[in-house]
């Protein structure tokens, strides 16, 4: 995998990094140059967070040979994180507009 | 399977004469096609590093005891070799195999060679020792020891020397502990020469008792019941063997007596306990914090004394045990106890001719366990693979067992209930011997 240099687990961690450094980022430049508060901001931050971490989930359970656990992952951990999100979305999309 | 008493604890082979001679839900659409490209490493390459990594971080999740963790009758009475089910299975000749059906997944002629080239490395290694007898193969009793005794700066650094010296033989978990007379038989027995000996008859008095765990292969582990999963088992025994029988060929060399012991000797599972590197479980086998139930144990005596001795460890596995049952519902002979709590005697109606009395523990039924044994051509261990505890060495179930550890009780059953919707445990899933034998993602001349 990449060059037969990295395991897959590797590159995985390697670009939830870059994915939450965008979150931060994307947050920061939503908090700084539309000046949305921390009330609407928080729960699309939680949601963001918690999609990446069932991102995290599903495809570890994929590598290690148990995709069941990762499609579990997708219903019970991504999904909630896209609604929390979602509805963060909202609400900040109303402040900045 | 065995209990905390007899026998180490990973079934063995009922047989010392070869008896194998005779013979998810998928669609995650983009996602799942990122993380199926990510998976054409080898999962094993994948998987973060062994249990050193983590020990310091996970310190406050374990409770240690001065004193061994369960209770002890006062009129507790020593085990004799020769009360194993696997001594009752010689004594009365019991081993009697039904051929496979070689069309079933998992018993092809593909998985019985599987299994006898184990079986055999095993066998050519240790004889018949992993279910009788004692003083055979590399658990012999009498090897050249140095004339002089090597002296340790201080008992931390022979403890640590010593450690370092069975990782590098490849054991997974180390830990010593004092020769106790309660987990040494009071007796051996040969089952195959009909014979008895003592401790009067051992070449020396121990003082310490090294207690070693091997890991289990997970893939393999995951075909239970099948001559896959026995394949495991068997190398698994043949590994125990070289490994114990290096590290106390080191101790010999330091000047010390030292003898390697498999299943023979004493039980493996309460001196591992001891030792600190695993706690009790309801299906009486060991349940370490890395590997779950998916070890094999064995140990060294020896007669040095100036080291440093672990104490024993617990990591909540007695409470968890109490609200999942897992193991118990798996077990096709239905061997292990339904019973809520542990108990220091054993429950009405339970046969336990061949179980070590005034231990507490869940009882467990080793003459049913063994029957299944014959009666599936196998060395089952379907317990071991349904387990919870029983997880491929990854991040996600380091962080699922600290918050397993740190929860209230009634959550467990949450836990237990979430392990079977994530598709963790599956046990006859014949899905599992195709995903043992599948090349795929897999590269054997060293190009991945
Ligand atoms: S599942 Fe039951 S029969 Fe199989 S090894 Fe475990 S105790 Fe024995
Ligand atoms: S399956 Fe459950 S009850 Fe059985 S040993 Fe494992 S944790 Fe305990």
């Amino acid at each position: 995998m990449f060059l037969g240099i990295f395991t897959g687990i590797e590159v995985l961690f390697f670009m939830l990094g870059v994915l939450t450094t965008l979150t931060f980022v994307g947050l920061g430049w939503l908090k700084f140059t539309h000046n949305v508060g921390a009330k609407p901001l928080a729960p699309l931050a939680i949601g963001l967070l918690i999609m990446i971490a069932a991102i995290a989930w599903c495809v570890s359970s994929v590598l290690e040979g148990e995709p069941q656990a990762g499609s579990m992952g997708l219903m019970v951990i991504f999904l909630p994180g896209l609604v929390i999100a979602s509805l963060g979305a909202r609400q900040v999309y109303n402040v900045a507009r | 399977m065995s209990d905390l008493n007899n026998q180490s604890e990973t079934p063995a082979s009922p047989s010392g004469i070869n008896r194998r001679g005779l013979l998810k839900l998928g669609a995650f659409g983009g996602l799942a096609s990122a993380a199926t490209a990510l998976a054409s490493t080898a999962p094993a390459k994948a998987m973060a590093t062994g249990a050193a990594s983590t020990e310091e971080s996970n310190a406050h999740l374990f409770t240690e005891h001065d004193d061994f963790p369960y209770v002890v009758a006062n009129d507790y009475e020593r085990y004799h070799q020769e009360r194993t089910a696997f001594s009752y299975f010689h004594k009365n000749q019991l081993w009697v195999y039904p051929n496979p059906d070689m069309t079933k997944p998992g018993f092809t002629m593909e998985d019985i060679a599987l299994s006898i080239g184990a079986w055999d490395l095993n066998d050519r290694l240790n004889s018949y020792s992993s279910n009788s007898g004692y003083d055979l193969g590399l658990y012999n009793w009498n090897n050249p020891v140095a004339p002089e005794k090597h002296q340790f700066a201080s008992k931390e650094h022979a403890a640590n020397v010593i450690k370092r010296a069975a990782r590098h033989y490849g054991a997974s978990l180390v830990g010593i502990t004092h020769q106790d007379d309660r987990w040494d038989y009071a007796s051996f027995f040969d089952g195959v020469k009909n014979e008895t000996k003592t401790w009067a008859d051992f070449p020396f008095k121990p003082k310490t008792v090294i207690a070693l765990a091997i890991e289990s292969d997970y893939e393999g582990m995951a075909t239970t019941p099948s001559l896959v999963a026995d394949a495991v088992t068997a190398e698994g025994y043949a590994r125990m063997s070289y490994v114990a029988y290096a590290l106390s060929s080191f101790l010999r060399n330091l000047g010390y007596n030292a003898v390697a012991s498999g299943n023979d000797l004493g039980m493996s599972v309460p001196y591992a306990i001891a030792a600190g590197i695993g706690d009790s479980s309801r299906m009486g086998l060991l349940v370490t914090y890395n590997y779950g139930p998916r070890v094999r144990l064995m140990k060294v005596y020896t007669d040095l004394e100036f080291v440093e001795y672990d104490k024993p460890k617990t990591f909540g596995v007695r409470e968890f045990c109490e609200r999942c049952k897992r193991c118990a519902d798996a077990c096709p002979s239905k061997a292990i106890s339904q019973e809520d709590k542990m108990s220091l005697y054993p429950h009405e109606g339970h046969d336990a001719s061949t179980n070590n009395v005034g231990v507490e523990k869940w009882w467990t039924d080793s003459k049913k366990c063994l029957q299944y044994w014959n009666d599936s051509n196998t060395n089952c261990g379907t317990c071991i693979t349904a387990c919870p505890y029983n997880k491929p060495d990854f991040w996600q179930h380091r962080m699922i067992e600290k918050m397993n550890s740190l929860m209230p009780g009634p959550l467990h059953t949450f836990m237990r209930e979430m392990d079977i919707w994530f598709g963790f445990g599956d046990t006859f899933d014949e899905k599992a011997v195709a995903r043992f034998w599948d090349p795929k993602g897999r590269k054997y001349d060293g190009r991945g």
